[in-house]
């Protein structure tokens, strides 16, 4: 395992810049911006796909990987989420299953078991208790 | 589920790729054969996180626990590709899902799932998490 730092000083505060990166991405997009980024994705995929590229597969891991972070977005409302599980039930998935990952499947309905749960709605760190 | 919502297939030889996704899918494929190129960025956001928490800047914190969970998410993406990897990546995870769990719910249920897919995958339990 690597790299973790047990100290606990506040010797070790990020630069500024990436202080400011973090500040900026305190939030996930919203729905509809990351859907656009998974429909770019997809169409990289098949393009890439089709040039039989080596970085076809490094695309079918930025989509799974856009499919898991938008599974875990918190939905607005009831039309976010249907067209969140529109979009990865009729479109992702079937993709990624059509580049052996399949596995994903199971992760993003672990993650979509968790709709409708308000606690997570506008949760952010928290301190441990 | 509102088929109208559904992405549209894209079209044969779609293009339109900038050098950045090209180089976000070039990271992609790395990280997938070398699993310590997620983990190693996660422990520095994680790392980061618990320095602008005892710091008191909230908001920094905040956008560095969401870079832990896209590391640990872009972990799960990918399948281990030995059971050296496997292992590294269920440990790890553990860590973080005690972290991630019950802060944010959905974010767990995906560590632990892909926990599990893993130890079946490679058919062994990881000593310590049984």
């Amino acid at each position: 395992m690597t790299g973790w730092d047990h100290s606990d000083g506040c010797s070790n505060i990020p630069p500024a810049d990436r202080v400011e990166a973090y500040r900026r991405a305190c939030t996930r997009p919203p729905v509809g911006l990351q859907v656009a980024q998974l429909s770019a994705d997809l169409a990289a995929l098949s393009a890439l796909t089709a040039r039989n590229s080596p970085l076809a597969r490094g695309a079918a891991l930025a989509v799974a990987h856009g499919a898991l972070k938008l599974a875990v977005t918190p939905v607005a409302d009831a039309d976010d989420r249907d067209r969140r599980s529109a979009v990865l039930r009729e479109s992702v998935l079937p993709a990624l299953l059509g580049v052996g990952l399949g596995h994903t499947l199971g992760l993003v309905d672990a993650a979509l078991a968790h709709d409708g749960d308000p606690a997570r709605l506008g949760r952010g760190v928290e301190t441990r208790q | 589920m509102t088929a109208g919502h559904a992405i549209p297939e894209p079209a044969a030889g779609a293009g339109g790729m900038e050098p950045a996704d090209l180089a976000r899918y070039a990271a992609a494929a790395a990280a997938a054969t070398d699993p310590e190129r997620c983990l190693e960025p996660a422990t520095a956001a994680f790392g980061d996180m618990r320095q602008l928490l005892l710091a008191g800047d909230r908001r920094a914190a905040d956008g560095a626990n969401l870079a832990v969970q896209d590391h640990c998410l872009a972990l799960c993406a990918s399948e281990a590709a030995s059971a050296r990897a496997s292992d590294d990546k269920v440990r790890f995870l553990a860590i973080m899902l005690g972290w991630a769990w019950p802060r944010v719910p959905a974010v767990g249920a995906v560590l632990e799932a892909a926990m599990v897919a893993e130890v079946a995958r490679w058919g062994q339990a990881v000593e310590g998490l049984g």
